[in-house]
């Protein structure tokens, strides 16, 4: 907490002089000098970056994060690994690149990932990664090859806004829903609306998330509590990709999670394709990325809830050849311990550090890591 | 006029207090050995009941002392109980100040209407700014009083003296400016309590709506000070007990309420023996100011350890807060290295020493219209930047 906090404090004794005791002179002009400071204000925030601006949110404590890996490495080629929560408590980029370097891999590993972030989320920070660095940084990842790894998750994929309009994630979801992601968001939001639900239904669940997204995006261009923190030294700080859990999820039963994968039938799976709000938020990353990104790969973390793993099956049949995981019913034998599950998807620290030697096996086994 | 008032408490009583007074009783009973089999009631509170409930008093003791007709129009009465902007945490509006406001014909004052602006950006700063800011930082200290340091509970103290005064205040600055926007005018309902050098002078200045309506509702009738020294202290101790119980259904507020109960009266007793000493305020300057500088620490410094009781969640909370204080005092505190003292202690100080000048006076006031409106959009820009963006509730909303 710092000197910041005298500015509001200046602003109150600001508005504490102002009289408006007479009606003379209160016309149109008054009226138009507020909406000229308004559109000086937004014009000034349009030249901003969303992580500069909201350079306390944990989204910016992220990117930072990620450039001090950068920064840290002398690698030429670089795997990028994008995901949600499964990704941030189940992958560890420290072990995943001491695993591949000891099978002759000598590449670098980022990781972009946070609990809740969906995939526009993901690519905001990727975005906001490469914007980050200096200009012989950003030649410097050019130069090299960069293979993206995206997570393979059945909620995101299926609803490109999920748990955008919980509460606890309110204060993340307005930093990168810039005009553009907002936009993108929103379509692929109505791509993705379930096919089995009636046109009301439908027009009632699109009014409903245009207001979320246009709420989202009225606090991202007024830049609404960037600087709530109060704290200048914020700026400064960074946050790394990965966060172990420990112990176990209430209510999570891993005995009988654990014992209906014996009557799992894989080869029986039945896919419906891929989902249409994914594939409208695919272009839109290929986008986004394309400039630094040369090859797209997908994997699958290990799961012990059935729908989700069908999905990952499904999935795999459209890109059989890029794409890590699931674990075969075999390999997923290795991870049928209680201590390695948080919950259904979520691993724990003891979880993570397994599930990261098995993906960076399969991943110098396939060749995507070179 | 009187089973009207007996009715409107009676809704307050059922929906507010039957809960409580049914499970102290029940503790009661249990106590002397006896087990009834009754259990609470789930009882939903309706928003703001406290506020109009208090409202329809109003009206009925005003047409009862004919300082107002009797509305016939349902609607104006509905909508002077029901108006939006104070609805769900005051200012508490007398009926004889907003009935005839309704019943007049509506024009648009632009002077009206950029003075509800600037209220409004007031209230704004103070509760989305401030007051949202200091929560953020005390409420890991409020809710975990085990592990905090005696400074960092004093810390905590300090923040909620100040956060529920840019809460509340900034509730009734929004409230009032709204009002302002559609043209109605609503009294004030604070005038800078933390500049008060004694007990008496901040219940003029705090919650000015409720403690005008505690005096002229429940002081008065009990017979203010017309029954002889004695019946004057037991009926301000009567009448902010009450007051405290207003708040809500909990001992911590009853006790918040005697406290500041026995303080009015003590400071009455004190005014009086100098009175009769013959003491004033003759004597130098810096006497004066020493003298009033030491009210000042006295009155604020007990205002702010009756916050705690109105804060803590529980009694036991409060011991532990008071003990905590205990060892600040005896020089064993600890420390409160992270806590965010400019953030609490700015705006409190600017507001109280700096801002209550300026809205006193006449003096480095900006009139110049453009100017003036281009300054208030700066200032409501600022706010935006500095506001919390997840929901912190305002406090009252609870009683």
């Amino acid at each position: 907490m710092d000197a910041l906090v005298l500015i509001p404090v200046a602003a109150l004794v600001v508005a504490g002089s102002l009289r408006f005791d007479s009606a003379v002179g209160l016309g149109w002009r008054c009226a138009g000098a507020v909406c000229a400071v308004f559109c000086l204000f937004l014009g000034i925030r349009a030249m901003l970056p969303d992580e500069t601006v909201f350079f306390a949110s944990e989204v910016a404590r992220r990117v930072r994060g990620q450039v001090a890996e950068f920064k840290k490495s002398n690698a030429r080629d670089f795997v990028v690994v994008e995901g949600s929560s499964v990704v941030a408590h189940g992958c560890d980029p420290k072990v995943l690149r001491e695993e591949m370097a000891k099978r002759g891999e000598d590449a670098g590993v980022l990781q972009f990932s946070a609990q809740g972030a969906n995939h526009f989320e993901r690519a905001f920070l990727m975005e906001a990664f490469l914007r980050r660095l200096a200009p012989g940084e950003r030649e410097r990842l050019e130069s090299g090859r960069v293979v993206v790894l995206r997570e393979v998750f059945d909620a995101y994929d299926r609803d490109p806004l999920y748990l955008f309009a919980k509460d606890s994630y309110t204060e993340r979801a307005k930093v990168y829903m810039s005009p553009e992601y907002a936009w993108a968001a929103w379509r692929a939001f109505l791509a993705g609306m379930p096919s089995g639900i009636s046109e009301m239904e439908k027009w009632r669940l699109g009014l409903e998330m245009s207001g979320i997204v246009l709420d989202r995006l009225l606090l991202n261009r007024f830049a609404a509590g960037a600087l709530s923190g109060m704290d200048s030294r914020a700026r400064k700080r960074r946050t790394g990709a990965f966060f172990p859990l420990q112990a176990v999820k209430e209510k999570f039963d891993f005995a009988a999670a654990a014992a209906v994968t014996g009557l799992w039938k894989d080869d029986s799976v039945e896919t419906d394709g891929l989902p249409p709000g994914w594939l409208a938020g695919r272009d839109f990353f290929h986008a986004r990325t394309k400039s630094w990104v040369d090859e797209e790969v997908f994997f699958a973390m290990p799961s012990l809830e059935i729908h989700r793993r069908n999905y990952q099956l499904g999935f795999k049949r459209s890109f059989e050849d890029l794409m890590v995981g699931p674990p075969s019913r075999e390999e997923l034998e290795l991870f049928l311990n209680k201590d390695y599950w948080f919950d259904g998807v979520h691993p724990t620290g003891a979880g993570a550090l397994l599930f990261t030697k098995w993906f960076a096996e399969k991943l110098c086994v396939d060749g995507f890591a070179r | 006029m009187l089973w009207g008032c007996v009715a409107q408490l009676a809704v307050l009583g059922y929906f507010k207090y039957a809960n409580f007074f049914s499970e102290n009783l029940r503790n009661a009973l249990s106590a002397a050995g006896w087990e009834p089999g009754w259990t609470t009631l789930n009882i939903i509170l309706p928003a703001g009941v406290s506020f109009y409930i208090f409202q329809a008093i109003s009206y009925l003791a005003s047409v009862y002392n004919a300082s107002v007709p009797a509305e016939q129009s349902f609607l104006r009465l509905g909508v002077y109980l029901g108006f939006f902007p104070h609805l769900v945490a005051g200012p508490i509006i007398r009926a004889h100040l907003f009935l005839p406001q309704l019943k007049s014909e509506r024009v648009f004052d632009a002077g009206l209407f950029w003075e509800g602006c600037r209220k409004f950006v007031i209230g704004f700063l103070y509760k989305a700014v401030f007051a949202d800011n200091i929560a953020v930082a005390i409420n890991p200290t409020w809710g975990g009083l085990e592990k905090s340091s005696g400074m960092e509970i004093l810390g905590a103290c300090v923040g909620f003296y100040g956060q529920i005064y840019f809460d509340f205040a900034g509730y009734s600055l929004m409230a009032i400016g709204a009002a302002n926007w559609l043209g109605y005018t609503i009294p004030e309902n604070f005038c800078f309590p933390y500049l008060a050098a004694s007990v008496v002078d901040f219940w003029r200045r705090w919650h000015i709506s409720l403690s005008s309506w505690l005096r002229d509702y429940v002081y008065i009738p009990l017979g203010g000070n017309r029954l002889g020294e004695t019946r004057r202290y037991v009926n301000l101790a009567v009448t902010m007990l009450l007051g405290g119980l207003w708040h809500g259904a909990s001992w911590n507020f009853v006790i918040w309420g005697g406290l500041h109960g026995t303080a009015l009266a003590v400071n009455h007793l004190w005014v009086d023996f100098r009175k009769k000493r013959g003491a004033g305020m003759a004597g130098a300057l810096w006497g004066k100011l020493v003298w009033l500088a030491l009210a000042w620490v006295l009155t604020q410094g007990f205002v702010m350890l009756c916050w705690v009781p109105f804060r803590a969640e529980s009694f036991s909370d409060t011991l532990r807060v008071f003990e905590g204080l205990g060892s600040v005092v005896s020089g064993e505190g600890g420390q409160a290295k992270n806590f965010p003292w400019m953030l609490v202690l700015g705006p409190l100080v600017v507001d109280t020493f700096v801002v209550s000048l300026r809205e006193g006076s006449g003096r480095w006031v900006v009139r110049k219209p453009v100017l003036a409106a281009l300054l208030l959009a700066l200032a409501v820009l600022v706010g935006i930047l500095f506001m919390r963006v997840e929901l912190v509730p305002f406090l009252y909303f609870q009683f």
